[in-house]
């Protein structure tokens, strides 16, 4: 992406320059520092220090403010609270492009997906800076994933 | 080791006391006794179990006063303190499976006593209670006794040991929302592969996961022009002609009833009253329009919101009906009302 | 297409001088094999050992089981696209090694999961207890990057495997199995009153650690397409997946696909299996949508009567199969699901995140969440550093006699969803 290293100013001029040229249409929704770090100078991020679960819980406020969501709330195979990252890409409401579902059927994943938080409730809190990082990278090649089907 | 110690519970017909005519009898104890279908159970026992009582109750009695038969009945298994509770097996009857499921289910929660019943799976006990206590499968009549009890005692003796209890398929007991592993005979694919041969040719086949209950219905489109339309009234809540010409039942419904409204501006106290069993009928009785609502459809027909009112309504009780046939009945019901030209249907409960 | 399998039976493998097969055994020389894995700067290190079914040996974390095999007659070679040029491979002749396997361990990341037991109760329930495994556990060079250390260890798995599987090259096969599927054409006539199915496998593409790979190409990338069910057994689809252990569809199974395998059993008896059509598990909604979309219209256009649909992991793929199963249906062919649950420890939850009516027709591999004790085992392949953190696991895992109290999902294989095992739940 060509603007990627234009923006080493602390002013945060990138939206609006992104936004006038149509550029970014969603913004990522994150609780993943690396996450945070890899996109934040192409990309609108709203990082939060939160549990995955609230990461979520954010999401369906956002979903009730006319957003709507672009990637899947579940992972694909780790289990909902084995990891503490989670990262979604949410269209935001005055964005008119295409999306696969709409605002109503992204409430209802946001809600099954939490229904899955409640079934998986036996892992402990890791405080091991080396898994810590290691769910960070998964997390954001999933999201990473994700955004290059977004840009695409 | 000591023999497992029984108590075993069952209806006034299967006590060899009477039919529908007995079926208020009230709870007695019969202690040290072996009455009925116990003595199959006994045989099957051997010396690993002995029935130490054995508890007779009139369905009717059962279902009429349940919190008193139910108090009556635990005391006197807690006093002889069983290692596992018998209720049945209740084949098809409607209101013995619905006692069996009501006192097993009890035994077990409320004394922390084991318990099982038998019955067959449309029985409307199965419904409410296979969640709750093990109901081990059988055929629908008496006729099924001797395979019945088999199953039953194998998986009673089982049970009150403390043994690993397998999976649903493999011990006979009604599916009932637990997840349990086992070994199948033939790998996943293979058994995909069968599936799909049998789906194929329109055979049938069982899925290993049903999906959850979806029996959802998509609602109509709105009625367009509601001052032109017949509108139809159809309840569970039991109103019938007085007298209840059909004999629908109180409870465990068999059929359903059609009932003209020709004339009709008000349901009262001389002409409609509640055929259910499942709540207080005093105000239903006296004035039916509080579950049937005929007056305020006459008033809008008058005032021209609706066309008009259908001149027949249907009702059943759906106090412990089956769903299966609570789903036969919908459907009769809606066919006769699309043949007469009905637009819309108002449905009411209790 | 048509190909032959020759099948050569591997009894036993021992450490020896110089690598050969001789007798129905397998002798391995690892001074032989380190340079095919240490080839790829990457990696600095690597042990061998070898794990025989009854032993008391755990091995974990597994990454990769493999069978090796190799082409002896045909166009490519084994695993094309990543070892060997990408030709289109599924007919000739292949040989493989049955009864072993080569197993690739090492912890990528910290929460990897994936338990060989080759005794005790954990063996029940892998399929990999019953196999003779070469074991490799790479060792990375300092400060690699977790994709390419997947990477380095993935492929370092198919050199070795295919390096084995050469020193089969000149023998006969103790049986041999013949695969053959016709043209469209040529299948209506041949068959003209069998019903005409196919087979539906939802490849696991999410992003690191979750990927599949198809001739070289990130499945990711696909759009839903068709392949001669021959050719996933020279390799053609590829594991790249290092989570999820219990469900995850290692390298060796793909190569030995249990529904091709009982589909060619009814082919020509009760059907004819026309084709395999691969698609994916993107994480992206769009994606789900399309490829879901594409899949039911191949379903479609090759006027299929029925199919066979498996997935991979667990959560959005669930969304995936469903989709896949509802759109498959609704272009009015029958379809059988395959899957596994997560029921809760108890068993009473709702075992899928998504569902719907018209998947009637499911075959369950079971609960993963079921809990099972593993004993302390006399050695150990691999480390332990990180059981209790392991998808499956709780602080209670490492119990105070050596004893693991762990959920199914940390065995590798064990609710395996394209029905490899026996495994199932009502």
């Amino acid at each position: 992406m060509l603007y990627t290293f234009m923006w080493h100013s602390p002013f945060n001029f990138r939206n609006c320059y992104l936004f006038r040229g149509g550029r970014v249409k969603y913004r990522i929704l994150t609780n993943n520092p690396m996450v945070a770090e890899e996109f934040n100078l192409t990309h609108e991020v709203a990082y939060s220090d939160i549990s995955a679960k609230e990461i979520l819980g954010r999401a369906s406020e956002g979903i009730s403010n006319g957003e709507i969501l672009l990637n899947h709330p579940l992972y694909g195979s780790l289990k909902p609270n084995e990891t503490p990252y989670r990262s979604l890409l949410l269209r935001k409401k005055e964005d008119i492009s295409f999306t696969a579902i709409t605002n109503e059927e992204s409430a209802a994943l946001i809600v099954k997906a939490l229904g899955a938080y409640e079934k998986f409730t036996d892992k402990k809190e890791t405080t091991d800076t080396k898994l810590l990082k290691d769910y960070q990278v998964v997390d954001l090649s999933l999201t990473a994933s994700a955004v290059a089907a977004a840009d695409r | 080791m000591a023999k497992i110690k029984i108590v075993h519970y069952i209806n006034q017909f299967f006590a060899g006391i009477g039919g529908e005519e007995k079926a208020d009898i009230p709870a007695e104890l019969h202690k040290g006794e072996i009455i009925g279908p116990g003595a199959a159970f006994a045989a099957g026992f051997g010396d690993e179990a002995e029935i130490v009582g054995t508890i007779v109750c009139g369905d009717s009695y059962f279902n009429e006063n349940i919190d008193k038969a139910k108090a009556e009945i635990l005391g006197w298994v807690k006093d002889m303190a069983p290692d596992l509770f018998i209720a049945g097996p209740a084949f098809n009857a409607g209101r013995y499976g619905v006692a069996c499921g009501t006192i097993a289910a009890a035994v077990s929660e409320d004394l922390g006593i084991k318990a099982i019943t038998g019955m067959y799976v449309e029985n409307p006990g199965a419904d409410m209670y296979k969640d709750k206590v093990y109901i081990l499968e059988t055929k629908d009549s008496a006729a099924g006794m001797r395979d019945a009890v088999k199953k039953m005692t194998a998986f009673a003796l089982k049970y009150a040991k403390g043994e690993k209890i397998g999976a649903s398929s493999q011990e006979g007991y009604m599916n009932n929302g637990v997840r349990v592993n086992f070994f199948e005979e033939k790998r996943g694919s293979a058994r995909a592969v069968d599936m799909l041969i049998a789906k194929l040719n329109d055979k049938p086949f069982t899925t290993e996961f049903p999906m959850p209950d979806f029996d959802r219905v998509e609602p109509n489109p709105a009625v367009k022009d509601m001052a032109h339309a017949t509108i139809a009234l159809v309840t569970s809540g039991g109103i019938v002609v007085k007298g209840n010409p059909d004999h629908i039942e109180s409870s465990s419904a068999s059929k359903y009833g059609e009932y003209s409204l020709e004339g009709v501006t008000d349901l009262d106290e001389n002409t409609f009253e509640t055929a259910h069993g499942g709540y207080d009928p005093v105000y239903a009785n006296l004035d039916a329009d509080r579950v049937l609502p005929v007056d305020v459809l006459r008033d809008l027909e008058k005032e021209g919101v609706i066309g008009k009112l259908h001149e027949k309504f249907y009702a059943t009780v759906g106090n412990g009906t089956a769903v299966a046939s609570a789903k036969k009945y919908g459907a009769e019901i809606g066919s006769k009302l699309k043949a007469d030209g009905v637009d819309a249907v108002i449905l009411t409960s209790t | 297409m048509r190909l032959e399998i020759g099948k050569i039976n591997i009894t036993d493998i021992r450490f020896a001088d110089s690598s050969k097969i001789e007798g129905g055994v397998l002798y391995v020389n690892p001074e032989d094999l380190k340079p095919v894995v240490l080839e790829d700067d990457k990696l600095k290190g690597v042990v061998f050992d070898i794990a025989k079914p009854g032993e008391s040996v755990r091995i974990t974390p597994v990454k990769d089981v493999i069978e090796p095999r190799v082409k002896v007659e045909g166009k490519g070679g084994i695993f094309p696209g990543m070892i060997a040029k990408v030709d289109t491979v599924g007919s000739g002749k292949t040989l493989a090694l049955k009864g072993m396997a080569v197993v690739t361990a090492g912890k990528i990341v910290g929460f990897q999961e994936g338990i060989i037991d080759m005794t005790g109760p954990g063996a029940d329930y892998t399929p990999f207890s019953k196999t003779l495994n070469l074991v490799m556990v790479c060792e990375p060079v300092d400060d690699l990057k977790q994709h390419d250390y997947e990477k380095a260890v993935r492929m370092a798995g198919f050199r070795v495997a295919a390096k084995i599987g050469e020193l089969a090259r000149d023998l006969t096969a103790d049986e041999t199995c013949v695969y053959e599927t016709c043209g469209i054409k040529e299948g209506i006539e041949k068959y003209p009153d069998l019903p005409r199915v196919g087979y539906v496998s939802m490849l696991q593409t999410q992003g690191l650690l979750h990927d599949t790979y198809v001739y070289g190409v990130d499945a990711k990338q696909i759009i839903p397409t068709i392949l001669s069910p021959t050719e996933i057994m020279d390799g053609a689809i590829v594991s790249g997946n290092c989570v999820s252990a219990c469900d995850k569809n290692p390298t060796y199974i793909h190569q030995n696909n249990p529904v091709v395998e009982d589909m060619f059993a009814e082919h020509g008896k009760s059907f004819n299996f026309v084709c395999q059509i691969i698609t994916n598990e993107n994480v992206y909604l769009a994606d789900k949508e399309r490829s879901s979309n594409m899949t039911a219209k191949l379903c479609r256009i090759l006027d299929l009567d029925g199919v066979i649909v498996t997935q991979e992991g667990f959560g959005n793929p669930d969304t995936d199969l469903i989709m896949n199963c509802k759109k498959i249906e609704a272009e009015g062919v029958k379809t059988v699901i395959v899957t596994d649950e997560y029921a809760g420890r108890d068993g009473k939850s709702q075992s899928l995140a998504d569902a719907d009516p018209a998947a009637d027709a499911v075959v369950t591999g079971g609960n993963a969440n079921e809990v099972v004790i593993l004993p302390k085992l006399d050695k150990v392949i691999g480390m332990l550093d990180y059981v209790n953190v392991i998808a499956g696991a709780s602080d209670k895992t490492l119990r105070d006699d050596g004893s693991l109290e762990v959920e199914l999902q940390v065995i590798t294989g064990a609710t395996n969803e394209m029905g490899f095992g026996r495994l199932s739940a009502r």
